[in-house]
């Protein structure tokens, strides 16, 4: 009959906190430090909410850094024994099952960090005394456990499904970047592989992906510490944690443990790795290789078969070096192994092949007139008033089926010139991205060249001051001006600085000047040059100096 | 008793143990032998809980074994290549020990201590191979386990050890009747402290039997006849060597059987010798495509 047993060993439990004292006695230290003993610092000083929340903010974005660090660190530590033969058989020879050992083991670890979390908390809560806004501590509190939770499953799950450490700590340094990083290094390679098609990198999307990019983004700025942009993905990776855990739990029932030392410890694991190492290798090292041997030009310009080469080069190298990583050994060359690499080249050449070579007709496509419900229109390098000098980003809304034909014609001409021997869509005109909506719904969109002197006419014909107040209007609509907005006159060249309490007024004014074709600009980048900037949360725009009535405006500025 | 039915391992394409069976009586003294990569220490993986098996059944007394704690009480394990948590002094692995094993005794374990020159509040990690050895074999003694499984056991340790040890285990033998499974290379040991014997070679068991029984139907017989002859087709002769007019004669007989048959071949003189384990493994096997040379030191 199986015996009956509690999953907690109190054995097992007591030897891995006295062994490991150092380690958890080191973090109680320094978060006391960064945690009560900073509050002291300054209750003489500043007690308000503002102190508060600022060192809140911080301290949120400091333990996010520190659970990413230190939550392999404990997982490490108390799986470690499942990574060493000696130590694996010793500890499996033990009366002591599986589960118990999984859970007593991580509990230990759990408590390496909640522990001195709360500790801190408590003599914070004690030292805030006093304080406004001392509740906020709570909340980091919350996160510290929410993301230590998260980082330590994923921590745990790696050291299960691999069967050694340097590998196990490296695939979570991967797993929190990876899934954000290929897609990311695919697009670039299609945008670099295909004339026109505009690839979207939904990077504020891609980042979820990438859990530590996305929570240290999201606790960044306070404002936007809302319950979406930073405690609901909070939520959802501790969530994950949770099954990440559950899933190394149901892993170590059934793991081999002859398997400690090696790579990985699972088949399906050896599997993925084999595979995303390869990819990884081929797509980061493919790319490097290219131009590093194409004399430092960019991937594009580089000659179509020495890319080609170099891929399938570095997808050697990731396949073999994959190999040696699992099998352990450097003779990994042999027969299975080589018609496996075969494979993986064959789908590197087919898969740049068919990007470069359009084979699934996607560069070429010009949509039909008929299906064609309106287009917007961006201008890299004209802004709306025709000033050819300024830089900024016009987006022009299209539905007269007039303009719409005009625009199919300059995209097919721009198509017709690449097809020409044109080797890419850079350097002999003006950029421009176009977003199709079809009638469908669907939206479709491209970037690509038009020599300068084709699009003239179209921009004369939009440039009227009717077109330029309704753009002018959504504009400084989507600035969406609040009493943030301020004034930086320059002048005077002393930088004071007004605080825009009429943001209505100052709209009206500079709607009035664009209707007169003073048009204010909108810049990125410094440009000393000119007298007035407004700033603006979504924007920073310039006011030209003939523009009559927002300076008027300014002038009288009421207080 | 020790229970492996129709045990196969395999670890990727290498089989290392293919369909064996094998029985360790209760209170036996059992010892596996084979050369190197046979399988020996796979084996003792299996019954101690280890590894899991691909096929077949372990049992001790009737229970599983493996992911089983109340078995795994009962069971004390010396590996080949000890094992200690890292900076771990003896007095801690007493606590855990003592903590993980309800049948732990304190009393016996400083008994034993006193006996061992080991110092218990060092860091096992500084000790020799053969201290970590004796410290082993200290807190293993200490569980009183129903079943002590030894591999390689006196590896490292110096003749003087090696004698206190064997001495200790067959001194816990006949006080508790241990069960002990143990491997080792060395037959002229195994021959001492063994009442069975086991031998494994490329993952099959070859042999199991009580180590009386091989003793008692094999004989070695020197003979001298009066000129020299052919032997009778019945005689059961393993072996036959010659050294001038003495011939050396292997028979797969009892000592009576023997005599009977050597007596009615009216010989000058014939005397008779007992065999050494060596010497039975070799007679025994020595015929067959089996590296038995290699297990012998």
């Amino acid at each position: 009959m199986q015996s009956k047993t509690s999953l907690f060993s109190p054995v097992l439990f007591r030897k891995n906190v006295t062994r490991f004292a150092p380690l958890w006695g080191i973090l109680l230290g320094v978060l006391l430090l960064s945690g009560p003993v900073a509050i002291m610092r300054y209750s003489s000083i500043d007690r308000t909410s503002i102190w508060m929340a600022s060192f809140c903010n911080g301290s949120t974005i400091s333990y996010l850094l520190m659970n990413f660090g230190y939550a392999p660190l404990c997982a490490a530590l108390v799986f470690r024994y499942l990574h060493q033969t000696r130590s694996a058989y010793m500890m499996h020879a033990f009366p002591i099952n599986r589960s118990t050992q999984y859970v007593t083991n991580l509990l230990s670890g759990l408590c390496f960090a909640v522990v001195p979390f709360v500790v801190q908390t408590l003599l914070s809560q004690l030292t805030a005394v006093g304080f406004r806004g001392s509740e906020q501590l709570w909340q980091v509190l919350l996160v510290q456990l929410l993301s230590f939770l998260f980082f330590y499953g994923l921590a745990v799950f790696c050291m299960l499904i691999s069967g050694n450490t340097v590998i196990a700590m490296l695939s979570y340094v991967a797993l929190n970047f990876i899934f954000a990083a290929l897609p990311l290094a695919i697009l670039v390679l299609m945008r670099s592989l295909t004339f026109g098609v505009n690839f979207e990198l939904h990077t504020d999307r891609l980042s979820y992906l990438s859990p530590i990019i996305q929570l240290v983004r999201s606790a960044t700025f306070g404002e936007s510490k809302t319950r979406i942009g930073f405690w609901y993905p909070l939520f959802g990776y501790a969530i994950l944690g949770v099954v990440l855990i559950v899933l190394g739990w149901l892993h170590y029932r059934k793991r081999h443990i002859e398997q400690a030392g090696e790579a990985m410890a699972h088949r399906w694991a050896r599997i993925a790795f084999l595979l995303v190492f390869t990819l990884s290798c081929t797509l980061g090292l493919g790319m490097i290789l290219t131009m590093i041997f194409s004399l430092g030009e960019n991937i594009m310009q580089a000659a179509f078969p020495v890319l080609v080469f170099f891929f399938v080069v570095a997808s050697f190298i990731g396949w073999f070096a994959a190999e040696m990583m699992l099998k352990r050994t450097i003779k990994v060359f042999r027969k299975r192994q080589l018609l496996g690499w075969l494979c993986a080249a064959l789908v590197t050449v087919l898969a740049l092949c068919a990007l470069r070579f359009d084979v699934l007709g996607v560069q070429h496509y010009v949509p039909k007139e008929e299906k064609l419900a309106s287009a917007t229109l961006e201008l890299g390098t004209y802004n709306y008033n025709i000033n050819e000098n300024s830089v900024s980003d016009a987006v022009i809304e299209l539905n007269d089926p007039r303009l719409l034909h005009e625009l199919l014609e300059l995209h097919r001409d721009s198509l017709a010139q690449f097809d020409l021997g044109a080797t890419g869509n850079y350097g002999y005109g003006t950029t421009i991205t176009v977003h199709y909506h079809l009638s469908g719904g669907r939206t479709v969109n491209r970037t690509f060249d038009v020599q300068s002197h084709l699009i003239q006419p179209l921009l004369e014909e939009l440039n009227t001051p009717e077109n330029a107040v309704a753009y002018y209007d959504k504009l400084l609509g989507d600035c969406s001006f609040d009493p943030s907005a301020y004034i930086h006159l320059e002048a005077f060249r002393i930088g004071r600085i007004y605080e825009c309490r009429e943001p209505a007024a100052l709209k009206d004014a500079m709607l009035q000047d664009a209707a007169e074709g003073n048009l204010p600009i909108l810049f990125s980048g410094l440009d000393l040059e000119y007298d007035y900037y407004l700033y603006c949360p979504n924007a920073n725009i310039h006011i030209p100096k003939t523009a009559t009535h927002t300076l008027e405006l300014f002038g009288v500025f009421p207080r | 008793m020790i229970e492996v039915r129709n045990i196969t391992k395999t670890f990727r394409t290498v089989r290392a143990l293919d369909n064996l069976s094998l029985t360790v009586p209760s209170g036996a003294v059992y010892g596996l032998v084979g050369p190197n990569g046979a399988g020996k220490s796979t084996l003792i993986r299996l019954i101690t809980g280890i590894f899991r098996p691909d096929e077949g059944t372990i049992t001790i007394d009737g229970q599983p074994v493996y992911e089983n704690p109340a078995v795994k009480r009962g069971i004390a394990y010396i590996p080949d290549d000890v094992f200690y948590f890292p900076s771990a002094n003896l007095a801690e692995m007493r606590r855990f020990y003592a903590g993980v094993y309800p049948s732990f005794s304190n009393e016996l374990y400083y008994k034993m201590l006193s006996l061992f020159t080991l110092n218990e509040r060092m860091p096992i990690r500084r000790f020799s191979k053969g201290m970590q050895k004796q410290a082993a074999f200290l807190l293993s003694i200490a569980v009183r386990p129903e079943v002590l499984i030894l591999d390689e056991p006196v590896d490292g340790l110096d003749p003087v050890m090696r004698r206190q040890v064997w001495s200790l285990l067959m001194q816990d033998v006949a006080e508790r009747g241990t069960t002990v499974l143990l491997s080792s290379h060395n037959l002229r040991e195994l021959e001492d402290v063994c009442d069975h014997v086991g031998i494994l070679h490329q993952g099959k068991l070859l042999l199991e039997r009580p180590l009386s029984e091989l003793q008692e139907n094999v004989v070695k017989a020197q003979v001298v006849f009066r000129e020299a002859r052919e032997l009778p087709n019945d005689l059961p002769v393993i072996h036959r060597s010659a050294n001038g007019k003495i011939e050396t004669l292997i028979l797969r007989a009892s000592q009576e059987q023997a005599s009977a048959a050597l007596a009615a071949l009216n010989p000058v003189f014939y005397d008779l010798v007992p065999l050494t384990l060596e010497e039975i493994f070799v007679y025994e096997l020595g015929g067959a495509d089996y590296a038995v040379k290699d297990i012998l030191v």
